[in-house]
């Protein structure tokens, strides 16, 4: 795997990871204040 | 978190991504692959950052034994136990870019290791009692010894020993070694957009597990 392939991976899968998440918890926030 | 907030913090994010990978130049010897620390650095220090915050709740708990700081403490121990994880994969990563290898057992690593099965017995422990008021205080008292530990594994015990782990020895500057200018302000707007993030999550994390607990009946 190439450097630049590295460093783009890993800064998309943090990113990512972390707004995937947050979307995550405001679905579960949003359901649980319905409820 | 407002909405302009979360709208600023998106573009700060965009500017970070844009700065680590086009604004920042390529590190002495590391190379391109040394652009990974703009992601590594900063979800570190929000796990110092997230047990910090954890360690305030605790206190608070044994103070007044409001269950809100009992979430506090859970919540924020929980998000810096998986920032903690990611810090050691995009570690990994870096190690096997720059090493050769993803793990070798160098202190920094070992002490992470050490450090993760802390706070991983800090769940454990929660999990392990059933009585709320007994499990809150019990746990804020083993959160405070967890965190006594935490700046000992995280700055002192890899710095007693040699370690390949680059510190600030990524750029020279003339005679010292350090970062680069244009190296650091990325960094540290890195740091302060993951911090500004980890606000965001832990508020989120605490409305939503205060309504989880009210619907399964406890007082909070």
């Amino acid at each position: 795997m190439s450097e630049w392939q590295t460093v783009f991976g890993v800064s998309l899968v943090v990113l990512l990871g972390i707004f995937a998440y947050l979307f995550y918890l405001n679905a579960k926030l949003n359901r649980l204040e319905k409820k | 978190m407002a909405l302009a907030g979360k709208i600023i913090l998106m573009i700060w994010m965009v500017m970070v991504l844009w700065g680590a990978l086009r604004f920042a130049p390529p590190a002495n010897i590391l190379g391109e692959t040394a652009r990974v620390i703009y992601f590594h650095v900063p979800v570190a220090w929000v796990s110092v950052l997230a047990f910090c915050v954890s360690l305030y709740h605790s206190v608070q708990v044994l103070r007044n034994r409001n269950p809100m700081n009992d979430i506090g403490a859970e919540v924020s121990a929980r998000r810096g136990l998986w920032v903690c994880v990611l810090a050691t994969v995009t570690g990994a990563i870096f190690a096997k870019a720059a090493w050769g290898m993803y793990w070798n057992w160098d202190p920094r690593e070992t002490s992470i290791v050490v450090l993760l099965l802390i706070y991983m017995a800090y769940f454990g422990l929660r999990s392990s009692m059933t009585d709320p008021d007994r499990r809150m205080r019990v746990s804020a008292v083993y959160a405070i010894l967890a965190f006594c530990v935490m700046p000992f594994l995280v700055f002192v015990a890899p710095r007693i020993y040699f370690s390949l782990h680059p510190d600030t020895v990524i750029n020279f500057e003339g005679e010292s070694k350090l970062l680069d200018a244009q190296m650091k302000m990325v960094l540290k707007a890195a740091t302060l957009g993951f911090t500004g993030i980890y606000i965001w999550i832990y508020n989120l994390a605490v409305r939503t597990e205060r309504l989880a607990r009210e619907r399964e009946g406890y007082d909070v």
